[in-house]
C-alpha cells in the first residue's frame, strides 16, 4: 500500500513532464499518452526495486525512450486512429507557415529528437544522457550535434546559434 | 546560452500546443502495472510449476514403475501441465482428475528425487505453498486447514454471487509468490475467476513482518485503495484489458487483500467481450472485507472447496 501511495505520488506529480516528452519525440498527443501511461506502467512494476534510488526520473525516460524508439518499430506504429480531429487553438497567429521548433524537430531521427529534447529541453548532462539512451557520451555529443545542424539548416543560421 | 534558447522556444510552442487533460493516465498507469505483475508472476508461476509437474509426473511414473509396470496409466493433478480446457461453467466435480501423460516424462525420476516443496510422490499436485517458499506462514490454528487455491477460489466464488448474483463461473488454477522484491514472501494464492465473460481475481499478502510504521497507523476498518479505468485504450500492452476496477484493502494487521475485475482479451479468454464491468468498487470493497481472507480457513470450507472447484490451466 505504501509503496502504490508513493508510486501513485510520483506518477502524479511526473505524468505531464513524461508526456511532453514524449509529445515531443512523437508530435501525437494520444501517442504520447499512450508512451506514458505504458512506461507508467513499467515503472509500477519495477517500483519495489527502483523506488530506493535516486534514479527513478531517469528510469522513468529511459523506459520512456524505449516504447517510443521499439514502438516505432513494430508494425503498428504505423496505425493512428483518431477519433476526431484535433482543432488547433491559438495557432491563428502563425498561419505564415513559419516552421516551428516542433516541426522541425520532427524531421530529425528518433535518436537525435531523443538526445536533443533530453539534452536541452531537460537540462541533463551528456553524460545522464548517455544512460538513459544506453549509448556512449560521445554518441550523445554526435546525435545533439548533427541534429542542431539540422535545425540550424531549416530554422535558419541564427538559431541556437552559438555565441 | 543556446540551452536556454532552445528550452524557451520549445517551452513556448508546447505552451501553445493545448494537449489534452492528463485525465485517468495515473489510474489506468497503475491499473496497467498491476496487471502486468500480475501476468508475469503468473508467466513465473507457469515457468516454476512446469517444473513441479515434471518432477511430480516423474515422481508418479517412477512409482508406477515400480508398483504397477511400466504401462500402468500415471495421475497427475488438475490443471498445470494439462492442455488449457475450454472455458466452461464448471460443474462440480471432483478436483484430481486422472488423466493420462501424453508425453513421456522428460525429466529422468529417481526414487531418491526430491520432491519440490508442495508436491508429493502420489501424482497430487500442490495445493499450497509450503513455508519454505511463501516465507513464514502463520501456524493453522486448531479446527483450520491451509488456504488452497481452491479454497481462495471457492469464497471468491461465493462472495461474488453475494453481492453480484448468480452466473457462470470457471477457476484458472493461479497462485504464488508475486516475485516482486520485498513481495516475493508475502503474496499468496491469486485465483482468477471467470465470471459471466468477466476476470475477477483476489490475492491476499500476509502483513509485512517488520513493525508498521507508526506514523502511517491504518485507520480501523481499513485502508482502502480504488482504481477504476473504464475503456482502458492505447497500444502494445495496455490495450490489453479494455477496462479494469480494482480495490485494495489493507487491513489493521497490515494485510492487504485485493481484488480485481478486468474485461476484455487481457483476461486470456477468447470468447465474447464486455464493455461494462458489472462489479462496482463498492462490491469488490465488500468482498475485499470478507474477514476469511487469511492464511488459513476452516477446515470443512477447504476440503468442500478441494471436491467443488475444478481448476484449469492457465489460459496466459
Amino acid at each position: 500500500m505504501e509503496a502504490r501511495e508513493e508510486f501513485t505520488e510520483y506518477a502524479a506529480a511526473s505524468a505531464k513532464r513524461l508526456r511532453d516528452i514524449a509529445y515531443l519525440m512523437c508530435r501525437d498527443w494520444h501517442q504520447a499518452q499512450d508512451l506514458t501511461q505504458a512506461a507508467l506502467a513499467k515503472v509500477y512494476v519495477a517500483w519495489p526495486r527502483i523506488s530506493r534510488r535516486e534514479s527513478v526520473d531517469a528510469y522513468a525516460r529511459q523506459v520512456l525512450l524505449r516504447e517510443f524508439l521499439s514502438g516505432r518499430r513494430r508494425l503498428s506504429s504505423t496505425e493512428r486512429p483518431i477519433a476526431e480531429v484535433p482543432e488547433r487553438v491559438g495557432r491563428e497567429d502563425q498561419a505564415d507557415l513559419r516552421l516551428t521548433l516542433l516541426d522541425a524537430l520532427a524531421t530529425l531521427s528518433p535518436n537525435q529528437r531523443a538526445a536533443l529534447v533530453l539534452r536541452y529541453w531537460e537540462d541533463r548532462s551528456v553524460e545522464h544522457v548517455a544512460e538513459i539512451m544506453r549509448t556512449s557520451p560521445g554518441s550523445v555529443k554526435s546525435l545533439c550535434f548533427r541534429g542542431l545542424q539540422v535545425l540550424r539548416a531549416q530554422l535558419g543560421t541564427e538559431f541556437l546559434a552559438d555565441r | 546560452m543556446q540551452e536556454e534558447d532552445f528550452r524557451a522556444r520549445l517551452d513556448a510552442e508546447l505552451d501553445a500546443e493545448l494537449g489534452p487533460p492528463i485525465g485517468t493516465l495515473v489510474a489506468a498507469a497503475t491499473a496497467a502495472g498491476e496487471r502486468r505483475r500480475r501476468r508475469r508472476t503468473i508467466v513465473q508461476l507457469t515457468a516454476g510449476t512446469a517444473g513441479v509437474a515434471a518432477v511430480a509426473v516423474g515422481a508418479v511414473f517412477a512409482a508406477g514403475h515400480v508398483g504397477s509396470g511400466p504401462g500402468a496409466p500415471a495421475a497427475v493433478g488438475p490443471g498445470v501441465g494439462a492442455v488449457a480446457a475450454p472455458r466452461t461453467t464448471a460443474p462440480p466435480t471432483p478436483a484430481v482428475t486422472p488423466t493420462t501423460p501424453t508425453t513421456s516424462p522428460a525429466t529422468p525420476a529417481t526414487e531418491t528425487s526430491t520432491p519440490l516443496p508442495g508436491t508429493s510422490t502420489s501424482g497430487q499436485l500442490p495445493t499450497e505453498y509450503e513455508s519454505s517458499e511463501i516465507g513464514d506462514l502463520p501456524p493453522v490454528p486448531s479446527g483450520q486447514a491451509r488456504t488452497t487455491a481452491q479454497s481462495m477460489l471457492l469464497l471468491l466464488e461465493q462472495n461474488v454471487t453475494r453481492v453480484g448474483g448468480p452466473g457462470d463461473f470457471s477457476h484458472t488454477f493461479g497462485y504464488a509468490p508475486t516475485g516482486n522484491p520485498g513481495e516475493a514472501q508475502k503474496t499468496m494464492f491469486l485465483g482468477d475467476l471467470y465470471w459471466n465473460h468477466t476476470t475477477i481475481s483476489v490475492s491476499y499478502t500476509l502483513p509485512p513482518k517488520k513493525q508498521a510504521d507508526p506514523k502511517k497507523k491504518v485507520p480501523p476498518g481499513g485502508d482502502v485503495f480504488r482504481w477504476d479505468t473504464p475503456g482502458v485504450t492505447g497500444t502494445s500492452e495496455v490495450k490489453l484489458a479494455k477496462s479494469a476496477r480494482g480495490v485494495e484493502l489493507t487491513r489493521t494487521d497490515g494485510s492487504r487483500v485485493m481484488v480485481l475485475e478486468t474485461n476484455g482479451p487481457g483476461n486470456g479468454l477468447a470468447g465474447p467481450d464486455r464493455a461494462d464491468l458489472p462489479l462496482t468498487s463498492d462490491q469488490l470493497l465488500s468482498i475485499a472485507r470478507d474477514s476469511r481472507w487469511e492464511a488459513s480457513m476452516g477446515a470443512d470450507f477447504v476440503a468442500q472447496a478441494q471436491t467443488a472447484i475444478e481448476l484449469e490451466s492457465t489460459p496466459y
